[in-house]
Order: C-alpha cells, then sequence, then structure tokens
C-alpha cells in the first residue's frame, strides 16, 4: 500500500547554548520498520524528532528519507507525518475537517478528500465522528482522529512522540495494539518515542535506547534485554539485579559476597559486574543454590509471585519472579540459583 | 474529630454572603455613584421642567440625528472610533505576535512597555504629542534636518495628531488582548499544520488566525469603546479640527451649559458603549458553543 523508504540519519548533532542536546548520532530505520527511541526524560528524543520533522536544524550531519537529502528542508515540504503527545487536534475544526486538513494543503478535490477521510475515519474505527467537534471526543478518540490525520497523506515516515503517554493504562495497552497494527498494514516506517519502557518493547522491531544525548545500545527488544551492553541500559530497560564485582585470572569475584565466583574465560582482568534478569533466578533449599539469600518480603502479583532476597555482603535486595510459592523454613534463608549465565558487564556502577 | 472534619465546607463555586448586612457599603456606593447620576443624566436628557412644555421629552435625541451638524459629529464620532480600531488591530496583532511567539527574554521589556503608559495620565501624554508634534518640535526638526521636510508641517490642531495620540492611548488595550489569547493557542498546533504540509504562512491564516479571532474582538471593542469616550485627545491635540460626541459633551458642559443635551449625547455613547459589550457577550457565547 505504501511506498516503503528508509529514514537515516547521519552525525546529527545540537547544542542549545551550553547544553549539548544531541551528541553526533547515526540511525538508519529499514523501509516498514518500527523504531522506539527509549531513554530517560532530557536524553534527547525530542531533539532528534524535531530534526527530523524539521522544526529544527542540526548542528552537524544529515537527514535523508530514502534518498532524498531533507536536511534544509521546510517540515511542511518533507512528507512526514508526526503525532504530538497531547495530539495539537486544531479545536476550531471538526474532526471530518481536521483529518482533511493535509488534504486540503496538497490542493486535493473535494470530492476525493471526502472519500479518503472516510476511509481514513474507518480505519480507525471513528467511522461516523465526521461532524463532532473536537471537544466531544475522550482521550482515546482524540489519539484514533491523530493518527487518522498523520496517515490519510500517506506520508513516507511517520513519527510519534509519547502517542500514548496521555491515555490511561488499560486504554493504553489497546491502542499499543492497534497502533501497531496501523503501522504494520500500512508498513510505514516509523520512529516511536517513549519513556515507557513496555511500550518500546511491545511495540517496536528494533530498540534504541538514548541517554545523555546518544544511543547507548540498539537492536531487537529481545536482545537488548537478554544482553544488556552498560549498567545504563539494563536498569533503565527491565528490573537488574547488579552485583559489582572484580574479573581476575579468569574468575569474577562479587564484591561482599566472596560465594558469588563465576567462571569468565577469554576476558581481561579489571573491575566489571553482572546482571541477572528476576526470571532468570531461581529460589531453592538452603544451601542448594549458588550462594544463600534471606527471604524478606513475598508479594503476590497475580501472574507471578515477586520474591524480594537480600545477601549477605550484597546491599540492594535481589529480587526474583517465580511462577510458584514456597514453604519457607523459619529462618527464611534459602539457596539462590541460575540456569542462563547472567550478563557480564566491564564497568561497575559509581 | 480533626482539624479537617471541623472545617466548614463550602459549596463549591457558588458566592456566599455570609451576612446580607455586608453588602451595604458596597450597594449604597453604587446608588450613590453609578445608579443615581445615570438616573438623573436620563432625567435631564429628556429637557429641562421649564423648558419641558415646548420640547418633546425625546426633542434632544432627536436634534442628535435629525440637525446635519448633530448628526455630522455623531457620524465622525463612530468614524474616527472604527478608522482607530482598525489601525490598532493592524498594529496591535503583529506586536502581539511578535511579543507572544518571538521575543522571548525581551517579552517582559515589551509587556512593561506597554503597560508603562497606562500608568501616566492621558492629558500628560495628550501634552507629550503636542511638544512632539509642534512647529519647532521633535518630529519636524529631525525631518528637516535629514532634509526630508522643507518647512515645518503643523501636526497640532491637525486630525491627524488626534489620531496618532489616539491609537497611542489605545493599543496597549488591542495588544494585551490579542496577546493573552495567542498565549493560550498550543504551538505546536501551528507545527501540526506544518506537517501536514501547510507553510507558514498558512499555518498561520488557517490555525493561529481563527483561533486568536476572539481576542481580536475584544481588543477591538475596547479600543471601539474608550475611543468613543476619549475627549482629551480631541481637545487637545484637534483645535476644532475633529469634532466628537464627548469633546462636543465637554464643550457643552462648560461653553453653553447646556447640560440637559450633554445629558443626551452622553446617554447615545453610553447606548454605543452598551451595544458593544452586548456584541462582544453575544460573540463569547458564540465560541462557548
Ligand atoms: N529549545 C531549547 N532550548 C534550550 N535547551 C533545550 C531546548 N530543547 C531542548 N533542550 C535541552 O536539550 C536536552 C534534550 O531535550 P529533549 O530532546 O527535549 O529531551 P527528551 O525529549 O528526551 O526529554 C535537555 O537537556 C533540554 O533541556
Ligand atoms: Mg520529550
Amino acid at each position: 500500500m505504501n511506498k516503503s523508504v528508509s529514514l537515516t540519519l547521519t552525525d546529527i548533532s545540537k547544542r542549545y547554548g551550553q547544553v549539548t542536546a544531541l551528541k553526533p548520532m547515526n540511525l538508519e530505520v529499514a523501509p516498514g520498520e518500527l523504531i522506539a527511541l527509549l531513554g530517560p526524560s532530557g536524553c534527547g528524543k525530542t531533539t532528534t524528532l524535531r530534526i527530523i520533522s524539521g522544526f529544527e536544524t542540526p548542528d552537524t550531519g544529515s537527514v535523508r528519507i530514502g534518498t532524498r537529502d531533507v536536511t534544509g528542508l521546510s517540515p511542511n515540504m518533507r512528507d512526514i507525518g508526526l503525532m504530538f503527545q497531547n495530539y495539537a487536534l486544531f479545536p476550531h475544526m471538526t474532526v471530518a475537517e481536521n483529518v482533511g486538513f493535509g488534504l486540503k494543503m496538497r490542493g486535493i478535490a473535494k470530492a476525493e478528500a471526502a472519500r479518503r477521510i472516510e476511509t481514513a475515519l474507518d480505519m480507525v474505527r471513528m467511522r461516523n465522528f465526521g461532524d463532532r467537534a473536537i471537544s466531544q471526543l475522550s482521550g482515546g478518540q482524540q489519539q484514533r482522529i491523530a493518527l487518522a490525520r498523520s496517515l490519510v497523506v500517506n506520508p513516507s515516515v511517520l513519527l510519534l512522540d509519547e502517542p500514548l503517554g496521555a491515555l490511561d493504562k488499560k486504554l493504553r495497552e489497546e491502542m499499543q495494539f492497534e497502533l501497531r497494527q496501523l503501522q504494520r498494514s500500512f508498513c510505514i516506517t516509523s520512529i516511536l518515542v517513549t519513556h515507557d519502557q513496555e511500550e518500546a518493547l511491545t511495540m517496536s522491531d528494533r530498540v534504541a535506547v538514548m541517554g545523555a544525548g546518544e544511543i547507548r545500545q540498539i537492536g531487537t527488544p529481545q536482545d537488548i534485554y537478554a544482553r544488556p551492553n552498560s549498567i545504563f541500559v539494563s536498569e533503565f530497560l527491565g528490573t537488574s539485579n547488579i552485583f559489582s564485582g572484580k574479573l581476575r585470572s579468569g574468575f569474577f569475584v562479587a564484591d561482599g559476597v566472596p560465594a558469588l565466583r563465576i567462571a569468565c574465560t577469554g576476558e581481561p582482568d579489571g573491575p566489571s559486574s553482572l546482571v541477572f534478569r528476576p526470571e532468570k533466578l531461581q529460589i531453592t533449599a538452603a544451601g542448594k543454590g549458588q550462594i544463600n539469600a534471606r527471604v524478606r518480603d513475598v508479594v503476590f502479583r497475580g501472574s507471578q509471585y515477586t520474591y524480594e532476597l537480600t545477601v549477605d555482603g550484597h546491599e540492594k535486595p535481589v529480587i526474583v519472579y517465580s511462577q510458584q510459592s514456597f514453604d519457607l523454613p523459619g529462618d527464611g534463608v534459602v539457596g539462590l540459583d541460575w540456569s542462563d549465565a547472567p550478563v557480564l558487564l566491564r564497568e561497575v556502577a559509581e | 474529630m480533626n482539624a479537617v472534619t471541623t472545617q466548614p465546607r463550602r459549596p463549591p463555586r457558588r458566592y456566599r454572603v455570609a451576612n446580607a448586612w455586608w453588602t451595604v457599603p458596597a450597594v449604597l456606593y453604587l446608588v450613590l455613584f453609578f445608579v443615581t447620576p445615570m438616573l438623573t443624566n436620563a432625567w435631564r436628557s429628556t429637557g429641562s421642567p421649564a423648558a419641558a412644555g415646548a420640547r418633546g421629552i425625546w426633542e434632544n435625541y432627536a436634534v442628535l440625528v435629525t440637525d446635519p451638524f448633530y448628526f455630522g459629529v455623531l457620524r465622525e464620532t463612530i468614524l474616527v472610533a472604527v478608522i482607530v480600531t482598525l489601525v490598532c488591530i493592524l498594529l496591535g496583532y503583529p506586536l502581539a505576535y511578535f511579543m507572544v511567539r518571538k521575543a522571548g527574554r525581551w517579552k517582559g521589556l515589551i509587556l512593561f512597555c506597554l503597560i508603562a503608559p497606562l500608568l501616566t495620565s492621558v492629558v500628560m501624554r495628550a501634552f507629550g504629542w503636542r511638544v512632539l508634534f509642534a512647529n519647532r518640535g521633535l518630529m519636524n526638526s529631525v525631518l528637516i534636518d535629514w532634509g526630508l521636510l522643507e518647512r515645518p508641517v503643523n501636526l497640532v490642531n491637525h486630525p491627524v495628531s488626534v489620531y496618532v495620540a489616539l491609537i497611542q492611548i489605545l493599543l496597549p488595550f488591542m495588544v494585551l488582548s490579542i496577546s493573552s489569547v495567542l498565549q493560550a493557542i498550543p504551538r505546536n498546533l501551528e507545527e501540526a499544520a506544518r506537517m501536514l504540509g501547510a507553510s507558514k504562512l498558512r499555518a498561520f491564516f488557517h490555525v493561529t488566525l481563527p483561533l486568536s479571532v476572539e481576542g481580536i474582538i475584544t481588543g477591538a471593542i475596547l479600543v471601539f469603546v474608550l475611543c468613543n469616550g476619549n475627549f482629551v485627545a480631541a481637545l487637545l491635540l484637534g483645535g476644532n479640527s475633529v469634532k466628537t460626541l464627548p469633546l462636543l459633551i465637554y464643550q457643552q458642559f462648560n461653553l453653553t451649559q447646556d447640560t440637559s443635551f450633554a445629558g443626551a449625547m452622553g446617554n447615545v455613547l453610553l447606548v454605543i458603549a452598551l451595544l458593544g459589550l452586548w456584541a462582544q457577550s453575544k460573540f463569547a457565547r458564540k465560541q462557548g458553543g
């Protein structure tokens, strides 16, 4: 249906006075792919989107859509759809006028425009809402209209700036699914900006984790979750149990927990950390696991139990997800075991 | 039980008068200085008791609309107000737009420059223009120095100076009305329009301007009504070249002392002002839903 094209950012950077909003950054979005830019607030996500859409000029680098270099082009010439966090619907126009705005700007004939507006409203399941005022719509409905308005003009690229941030949890989950389906069916090259890790993981083909104005890691959601390349990424994506320690002559030994000693061959000596994901840890009888821990708290969360344990010599609590509950011994001491190898990082948290 | 529950509960969003007697000073004040003068004025405008037999009670009003001179004054009053209002829109909108969207940290300074003149008396400002526009005033000497003029032009006692003074006096009201509405328009509406293919100009005419019409209307009515009531500019700068109703009222009181005719003219001005307010409330309601 769509002329899917790639989106290429080459060495784009941006400073605002003393603040470096974006360090030189490269990103290639394949045709039809959805990449999520995930990162804490202030890391440069919005700046990136504004450079792509043309509202900010990068200090260095270029933006290409397919083979077109659009770096110096004004926003209205770029053929990009942008969905704002607060939807930015025009309050003085009806739903149909909002959706038809882009068609009007492109000088598309009334009859043709009316047909396309109807199709677009159909697509977001808002068929009979054309004559409504924007103020009569709920948050979720406004979100759909904003999406229809962006897509009705068939842009080459779709940018979504925290599109679901203003919705409540249940609606957000519904819309994640719907948005993803629409994006797939249009096969439109997209960038989704979010600070919600779950949204990034469920909706995107690839996730780019950003921190302090640069991409810290990029890859499929599974890849990044299973193999974070830094403490920053592992902590930002999902829950992590991190043990800092030292690697010496092929063995990692955790600081303060000498029992946590793991063979790591082929790595040079130096300060390191081990990352355990909560679902990769298992609780066993005391002494049966690799190290011992004490259960401090158990929380039932419907689909699973969350155990909070303490390990002697380790400051932070250790979190374990488990499908079953255990009969705990009186002193609460249990063993901890793991089947998959934890992730070794060559840095320690400061 | 605790502090929260013992606190008196107030009905939300409705004012209650704790004790009806407390309103007495305010009501007295309004009756004494507001209602009474208006009623007196209405009564006075129907003609002095002595002459009441000779003239009907609408006589003064009839003269205003049938006598060519007075009708001309009425027409000029409205014309001056319309022109001043239009110029204020044309000057005020760009200024308000610049202030809200482009000025950044200079916004405070611009706002100060707009509001500061309001703290000076209108009379002082009108005299200021007299000094600037005088034969050997600043404007003439500068223009002659630059070689743009050969002989000084006398703008004092000329309609231009009345218009300039009125515009200077009333422009802040226009700018403030428009800027308060512009301020409330989210910036990303224009950006959304741009992303949908609108040039800067089209984004402005399709989105920003329609959304700020309310500010223009409020400002226009305010300027129009205030302009209708201003006699200082015409009195101090016009030298009888611009004859407006308020000026005439002033003269009726001070020279001919025909207070009943002045009262009638005052009531006409009042009606024009009320019409303006009515138009605005009508428009506001339409906008509201
Ligand atoms: N117009 C601007 N002027 C000055 N600093 C800005 C401007 N826009 C963004 N910044 C700064 O650039 C950094 C990145 O901002 P932004 O891209 O908005 O982050 P994010 O969208 O990830 O929260 C922040 O430190 C922010 O304060
Ligand atoms: Mg942001």
